[in-house]
Order: structure tokens, then C-alpha cells, then sequence
């Protein structure tokens, strides 16, 4: 029996239980509430991304699931290798994302509790600002520079440690 | 919101755990400082990105030469009594990279250790020689160290070396009271690396074992040589002080040739949390030893016996089985190393 989730503009789809239990969330509910058959509405999550989200649910619904205790750790270890991109993640990222979608994404991932969807997307974000200047970040995510002279001067000094590798 | 406002940048709406998750993922184990120069340019892209790339960076800064050590010291020196310096953020400092001798850099030490590193947790040092009374200073002023690691040297007294630094006996009764409290609240103490062997050292490590308490659970024993004059302290009695002292002990690594199976023997009885247990080159450790360790020892997965005499057959393969259990077992524990990268 397929699980239906309607997006925040009211777009429904239906999808099999065992791909909607990628979402910790969707799991709990499902356990729950048990399989009404209504609609779930995600208000939070628009028609286009949780298309991109059931993509990626789609395609890793046969993986094992982590322990919940494991999945901690490796959420919380800054020490886990950074690089290592499954190919398939990696194009699902590239596919025509703009960073806009990128971060929706994650923000999806973090909402629905989908950690590796969330791991992925951080990752990739992870990647794109590794080794770059201030204003080439600035520029790929569009963010304006805010800082007074003064201040920009106070942390940049307060780095020089760092920064001169 | 109409269609001409600008539109917010999307990352500017990330909340802060994502940010902070996106700025774990940025470490690369193949070039530890690389990291540093990226989260240095994060710091400087907005008012919003600063505070969550400051923590980041400032949280551990890795100093490997001693051109960046001293450049982030002089910074360090200069800046550390803004309350608002980043230096607050600080949580482990490995300074193994700067050689401070003493009494040249008492004066210096004490300067470092009193300027408001609120956070520090893990501190490394190098200095030889170290006077104790310079570390009783440092561990009082920088109150949440529990991670200590120490190369270099220490002691005192009339030794040619140390003829400089008064003796480790000499010491005041208050000074001494403060360091042996702070060495009992420590989780792991490296002294691997320290030589107490000459002046009067040996009292230094007296000092330090018997201070030792229940929170350690890291400990790498300190190099005591001394062939010729007869010491109140023999490795055994370090071996045989911290089991008793520390029942919470899960790594140990022991180097001397007085550890003898004896120590062996009190580990297995007191510490039965051990997990990793360091014996290369005691020559003083044999088979027999050994076993006792991994029967007393239910936990252990890993024993280092090069340049033992325990190196016989039966001891490899229990050794390899007792890892073996214990990797299945806790499967996930693994790798949770209990020094300091």
C-alpha cells in the first residue's frame, strides 16, 4: 500500500512505504499513527524538491538503515572522511542544482531526518567552499559583504595564523 | 515579499547545526592544516558565517612548525585580554611545536597560561626542562585541562642539567597541594615523551603517580632511567600506584625495563576497563605476564609486545583473539582514540 506525501503547494505523491522509511520522520509517523491512507501534508517542503527527495529515497531504499546510536556518531565526527562521494549521490548533486536547490535540499533532508541525504548535501557544500577566497564564496552563494573595514581587518588579522598555509 | 526585494541568499537561512555540519564536513584527514586556510576565508565572507567559522577554526588550531606557532603566539599574547578575542574559543592547544626551556620561559609560560583561555580542555607542551612549579601554575590557571601531554624533560636539584632549576623536593607545600589535586582530575595524562631521569625527576614522578585519580583514563608512563642511584620509584610501583589509583584506566602505555609481570599482574586485578595496552620494548615482560593481562582484561582489543620477552606463539594468537572478540563485539567503538590526534 503506497504512502501518499502532498507538498507545500499541494502536489501528491505516492510512493512505497519502504521508500517513505528513508525519512526518520515519515518511519516514526508511519509507526505511529499506522497507515491511514490520507495524504501526509509536508508544509515545509515544496513539490520540486521532495520530487528530487523521493529521487534519492528511490534509489538508496535498499541500503541498510544505521542504529539509531551509530548514526549519532557519525553525525557528530568531524573526523569521518569528507571525499567520499558515492558516484551516483554525486550526479544526483550536480544534475542541474543551482546552489538555491542545493540548500533546500539540505534543509529538506534535516526536516524529513534523512541523514544521509543530509550528509550528502553538506558534503557537497563541504567540497564547493574548500580552498576558496572569501569573495569567490561570496559570489557562488550570492552573499553580500557586510562587514565595516575595521572588522574585516580585526578577523583577518586575528586569522593570519591560518590563513597563510 | 514582492518579486523585486533582493532575494535573501538561501544559505544565509541554513540554521546553525547545518552550518556547523557543513564546516565539519570541510576537514580533510589527507592535509591537516588545509582546513584552516578554508575556514579562515569562511571567516571572512559575512557577519553571519564569522562566529560559526571562528569556533571552527579556533577550536583546535594546529600549529605544526614553529614559524606558525610563534606568529599565533605573539597574536595570542597581544590580543587575548579582549573579552571578545577568539582565543576564548580555544579548546585544544598543542604548542608541541615551540621549545621552551626553562627558567628562560617561566616568565612567558606564566603569561600564556593566565590569559583567559576559558575553554581549554587539552593542552600540549614541550619544555626541557619543565619546572614542576611552572606546571602546578599553568594547570591551577587553566582550570578544565584534563588532556595533558608534556615533552621534553623535567626536575631539578644539583644535576649539572638542572643546576638551574631549584629541587622538585623544595617544593612549596601549597604549590604542591594545588598540582597533585589538578593531576587527580586529569583524563589523560602523555608523558611518553617526558625524561624524569635526571636531577631529581624521579621525585617529580613520585609526585605524578601518586596524585593520579579515578577520572584518568589515558596514561603513558614517563622515561625514568636511572640504573645507578637507588630511587624510591621503580616502574613497577608507577604500574602498581595507577591501578590502584585508576580503576577507570582503558590505555596504558608502559616503557621501562623495571615493568616486570608484577605490574601485569595488579592491572589485571584493579583495571579491568583496559583496552589498549602499550608494552614495546619492556624486556622485563613475559609470556606468563601477558596472559594474566588478557584474562584479567576482558576489554582489551589491542597489546603492543615488541621488544618484550613475551614473544611467543600462544601469546600472538591470544592476543589476535582478544581483538578479534573485541572488534566484533564493539564494532563501532573502534577508532575512538583516547590521546589527541
Amino acid at each position: 500500500m503506497p504512502v501518499i506525501l502532498q507538498a507545500s503547494d499541494g502536489q501528491q505523491f505516492p510512493i512505497e512505504k519502504n521508500v517513505a522509511e528513508r525519512s526518520m520522520l515519515l518511519k516514526n509517523m508511519l509507526e505511529d499513527v499506522g497507515d491511514a491512507g490520507d495524504p501526509i501534508p509536508l508544509p515545509n517542503v515544496s513539490g520540486s524538491i521532495l520530487k528530487n527527495v523521493i529521487e534519492y529515497c528511490e534509489h538508496h531504499k535498499d541500503d541498510p538503515h544505521f542504529a539509531a546510536e551509530e548514526d549519532k556518531e557519525v553525525f557528530e565526527s568531524s573526523r569521518k572522511k569528507p571525499d567520499d562521494i558515492d558516484e551516483w549521490d554525486a550526479n544526483f548533486m550536480k544534475a542541474g542544482k543551482g546552489n538555491e536547490e542545493l540548500f533546500e535540499i539540505i534543509l529538506a533532508a534535516n526536516y524529513l531526518d534523512i541523514k544521509p541525504l543530509l550528509d550528502l548535501g553538506c558534503k557537497t557544500v563541504a567540497n564547493m567552499i574548500k580552498g576558496k577566497t572569501p569573495e569567490q564564496i561570496r559570489e557562488m552563494f550570492n552573499i553580500e559583504n557586510d562587514f565595516t573595514p575595521e572588522e574585516e581587518d580585526q578577523i583577518r588579522r586575528e586569522n593570519e595564523w591560518a590563513a597563510d598555509a | 515579499m514582492t518579486a523585486q526585494l533582493p532575494t535573501p541568499s538561501p544559505v544565509s537561512e541554513l540554521p546553525p547545526e547545518i552550518f556547523h555540519l557543513i564546516l565539519s564536513r570541510i576537514r580533510d584527514p589527507s592535509s591537516p592544516t588545509q582546513h584552516q586556510k578554508t575556514f579562515a576565508a569562511c571567516a571572512l565572507v559575512s557577519r553571519r558565517w564569522a562566529p560559526f567559522a571562528q569556533s571552527a577554526l579556533w577550536e583546535a588550531p594546529i600549529l605544526p612548525t614553529k614559524e606558525r606557532a610563534h606568529a599565533f603566539l605573539a597574536r595570542h599574547m597581544a590580543e587575548m585580554q579582549h573579552e571578545s578575542s577568539p582565543h576564548q574559543l580555544i579548546r585544544n592547544l598543542d604548542l608541541t611545536a615551540v621549545r621552551f626551556a626553562e627558567p628562560e620561559d617561566t616568565a612567558y609560560l606564566h603569561r600564556l597560561a593566565s590569559r583567559g583561555m576559558k575553554k581549554l580542555r587539552g593542552l600540549k607542551l614541550f619544555a626541557d626542562p619543565l619546572d614542576p612549579r611552572t606546571l602546578a601554575f599553568i594547570l591551577h590557571a587553566c582550570k578544565d585541562v584534563v588532556d595533558l601531554k608534556i615533552t621534553g624533560s623535567s626536575g631539578g636539584g644539583q644535576s649539572r642539567y638542572f643546576y638551574h632549576l631549584p629541587p622538585v623536593r623544595n617544593m612549596d607545600s601549597g604549590v604542591l597541594s594545588s598540582l597533585r589535586v589538578r593531576l587527580s582530575q586529569l583524563r589523560t595524562l602523555d608523558l611518553g615523551d617526558l625524561d624524569l631521569s635526571r636531577g631529581d625527576g624521579a621525585t617529580l614522578a613520585h609526585i605524578v603517580t601518586t596524585s593520579l585519580g579515578p577520572p584518568l583514563r589515558g596514561f603513558a608512563m614517563p622515561i625514568i632511567s636511572t640504573s645507578n642511584r637507588v630511587q624510591p620509584l621503580r616502574d613497577d610501583t608507577i604500574a602498581g600506584q595507577l591501578a590502584k589509583q585508576c580503576p577507570n584506566l582503558q590505555v596504558l602505555v608502559a616503557r621501562g625495563r623495571y615493568v616486570t609481570d608484577r605490574s601485569l599482574g595488579v592491572l589485571a586485578r584493579c583495571c579491568a576497563r583496559l583496552s589498549v595496552v602499550d608494552l614495546t620494548n619492556c624486556p622485563g615482560i613475559t609470556a606468563k605476564g601477558v596472559m594474566t593481562l588478557l584474562e584479567g582484561c576482558p576489554l582489551l582489543s589491542e597489546v603492543q609486545i615488541r621488544g618484550t620477552t613475551a614473544n611467543d606463539n600462544l601469546v600472538k594468537c591470544s592476543i589476535a583473539r582478544a581483538a578479534l572478540v573485541r572488534m566484533m563485539a564493539v564494532r563501532r567503538r573502534r577508532g575512538g582514540r583516547i590521546f589527541g590526534p
